[in-house]
C-alpha cells in the first residue's frame, strides 16, 4: 500500500485512540503495538476502530478485524477497505 | 421517651458523598444547606425548548479535578481511575466521584472484609436518555457509525459495573427505580438486605438527573414543572410551601450513603452517623402523578410503627417539598393528620429542595444525607423563598438557618405512579 494511504489511515487511528484513552499520545500508536497492548479493553478496541471507520468514510463488518494482532494489521485491513471503495 | 436497644442488627449509615449543583463534596454541601444559597440558574443547555428552564445545575465539574480533590483518596486507587475512565456520560462521573468520597469518608478504603458481603444499588431509572437523545441525530444519518460502548453505557447498570471493579465489591447489586423516591426506595432496599444478613455493608448511590429535552417538555406539558413566575430571578423560583409555589425546579446531584450493620461497623471502628431505625414504601394504587393523602399519611405511621415510635418521638421532618401546589398541600395536610397540633407545633420542617431543587432520583439520598449534616452540626437549613406557608398549623423552619438538636428524624420521598416513602433516622453518638 502506498506510505501515503498507511500514514493517513494510522493519524485518523492515533486520533480515534486519544479519542477513547486521553492518557495516550500520537507516539504511543506504532504498527507493531497492539491496542490490548495500550491497555484498551474490548469495548475501547471496538470503538476506536468504529471511530477510524468513522473518520475514513468506510463501512465494514467489525469480523474483518478478528484476525488484526497489532495497529499495522489494522492499517492494512483499512488500507484494503479504502482501495476496494475506491474503485 | 425513645429508648431502642442497639443491637447487633441495628443498621447504620457509615458513610457520605456528594456531587452537586449545591456542593461538589460534603463540606461544600453542608456550607450550602447553612447558607441556604441555591445555585438555579436558566440553564442554557436547552435551546431548542421555548419555554426558560430553570434548573439547579452542576456547573464547573471537571472529573479530573474532582477526583484530585478527594482527601485521603490512595494514589494507586486515583491511578487506576485515571488511567481506565473512558467517555463516560455525566452521569456516570459525577456518581463515581460520590461513591469514591463516600467510601472514602466510610473508611472502607482499607478495608478486609469479605468482598462478597458487600453490595451495591444504584438508586435511580432513566439515568439515560440525555446521553441517548444527544446521539441520535448522528445515528439518524449514519446508524452503522453508533459507537459499541452505547451498549454498556444505554443502561442504568452501567454504573454497577464501573463502581463495582473499582472499589472489588462482589455482593449482589442492583438498580431500584422509583421515580422521585428513587433514593429513600435504594436505601430501603439496602436496609433490608443488611436486616436480613445478605449484606454487612451497602453502597446507595443515587444518580444524577440529566434529563433530556423530551422530558423537560413533558413535564411543562403537564403542568408540574415551575420557573415560569420567577423565569427571571431563578433563585426565587423554587418555593416549597410557600403560596406562589408553582411547580417543582429540577437539580442535579449524585449523592451517596454508605449502610452497614453496627457490628460490622464497630468491628472495623468505623463512625456512625445515624441508625436507620424503619424503612417503609407503600403504593397508592394510582398510576397518575397525583399524591393521594390517604397514603402519604400512611406511610408516615407505618414508619413510627416500625420504629416502634410515637409521633412524639420526632424531633424533625425533612418534607419531600417539591413546590408543587399539589404535592405541597398534601403533604402538609398529611404531616397535620400524623401529627397532632400541640406535637406539631414542636416539630420543625424543612425542604432540602428549596435549596438543591427537586435531584428526582437522588433526593432521597441527598436528603438523608442533609439530614445527618444538620443532626452532626446542630442545625437546621433555612427554608429558602417560604415567605407566606400555604399552611400555618405547621412549625416551618424560616429564612435562616436556626440552631437546633435533631437526634430524631423524618425523610419523606413521593413519587409519580402513586410511590410513598418514609424513612426514620436517629442520630448515633
Amino acid at each position: 500500500m502506498s506510505s501515503q494511504n498507511q500514514a493517513y489511515i494510522l493519524s485518523m487511528l492515533a486520533e480515534s485512540a486519544i479519542q477513547v484513552m486521553p492518557n495516550l499520545t500520537t507516539e504511543n500508536i506504532q504498527s507493531e503495538v497492539s491496542l490490548h497492548d495500550l491497555g484498551a479493553n474490548s469495548i475501547d478496541r471496538a470503538e476506536i476502530l468504529m471511530l477510524t471507520m468513522a473518520a475514513l468514510q468506510l463501512k465494514m463488518p467489525m469480523l474483518k478485524f478478528a484476525q488484526a494482532k497489532n495497529i499495522g494489521d489494522i492499517v492494512a485491513i483499512f488500507n484494503d477497505h479504502l482501495e476496494i471503495a475506491a474503485v | 421517651m425513645f429508648n431502642k436497644a442497639v443491637t447487633e442488627k441495628t443498621i447504620c449509615i457509615t458513610g457520605l458523598g456528594i456531587v452537586a449543583g449545591a456542593g461538589q463534596n460534603i463540606d461544600a454541601f453542608q456550607q450550602t444547606l447553612k447558607s441556604g444559597h441555591n445555585s438555579i440558574i436558566q440553564s442554557q443547555r436547552y435551546p431548542m425548548l421555548a419555554f426558560p428552564v430553570l434548573q439547579a445545575e452542576l456547573q464547573d465539574f471537571n472529573f479530573g479535578t474532582a477526583l484530585k480533590e478527594i482527601t485521603g483518596l490512595p494514589t494507586d486507587l486515583e491511578n487506576i481511575i485515571r488511567a481506565t475512565i473512558r467517555r463516560y456520560p455525566l452521569v456516570v462521573e459525577a456518581g463515581l466521584i460520590a461513591a469514591l468520597e463516600a467510601w472514602v469518608n466510610s473508611n472502607l478504603i482499607s478495608h478486609n472484609l469479605d468482598l462478597a458481603r458487600i453490595g451495591i444499588i444504584i438508586a435511580g431509572q432513566n439515568t439515560t436518555h440525555h446521553y441517548q437523545y444527544q446521539l441520535t441525530a448522528a445515528f439518524q444519518t449514519a446508524p452503522e457509525y453508533l459507537t459499541p460502548a452505547y451498549a454498556l453505557n444505554f443502561m442504568d447498570t452501567n454504573l454497577l459495573g464501573i463502581i463495582s471493579e473499582l472499589l472489588k465489591i462482589q455482593g449482589p447489586g442492583i438498580t431500584v427505580g422509583g421515580a422521585s423516591a428513587s433514593g429513600n426506595l435504594g436505601i430501603i432496599q439496602g436496609f433490608h438486605w443488611l436486616q436480613q444478613g445478605i449484606v454487612d455493608v451497602c453502597l446507595v448511590l443515587g444518580t444524577l438527573a440529566d434529563l433530556s429535552p423530551m422530558e423537560l417538555q413533558a413535564f411543562h406539558n403537564l403542568g408540574v414543572l415551575g420557573g415560569h413566575h420567577f423565569a427571571e430571578q431563578p433563585q426565587q423560583a423554587c418555593r416549597p410551601f410557600d403560596k406562589q409555589h408553582e411547580g417543582f425546579i429540577p437539580g442535579q446531584a449524585s449523592a451517596c450513603v454508605i449502610l452497614e450493620t453496627k457490628a460490622s461497623a464497630d468491628k472495623r471502628q468505623a463512625h456512625c452517623y445515624a441508625e436507620i431505625l424503619s424503612a417503609v414504601t407503600l403504593l397508592d394504587g394510582n398510576r397518575l402523578a397525583d399524591p393521594k393523602l390517604a397514603g402519604e399519611i400512611n406511610v408516615m405511621q407505618q414508619a413510627l410503627q416500625q420504629a416502634g415510635l410515637q409521633p412524639t418521638d420526632i424531633n424533625y421532618i425533612n418534607t419531600h417539598g417539591t413546590s408543587t401546589p399539589l404535592g405541597d398541600e398534601t403533604e402538609a395536610a398529611a404531616i397535620c393528620q400524623v401529627f397532632a397540633d400541640d406535637t406539631l407545633k414542636k416539630i420543625p420542617l424543612n425542604a432540602t429542595k428549596s435549596i438543591t431543587g427537586h435531584c428526582l432520583w437522588s433526593a432521597g439520598v441527598v436528603e438523608t444525607i442533609a439530614i445527618l449534616l444538620q443532626m452532626h452540626a446542630n442545625f437546621l437549613h433555612p427554608n429558602v423563598n417560604l415567605v407566606e406557608p400555604i399552611n400555618n398549623n405547621c412549625r416551618w423552619v424560616g429564612n435562616k438557618f436556626e440552631n437546633a438538636k435533631i437526634t430524631i428524624a423524618m425523610n419523606n420521598s413521593f413519587g409519580f405512579s402513586g410511590i410513598n416513602s418514609c424513612i426514620v433516622l436517629a442520630k448515633s453518638h
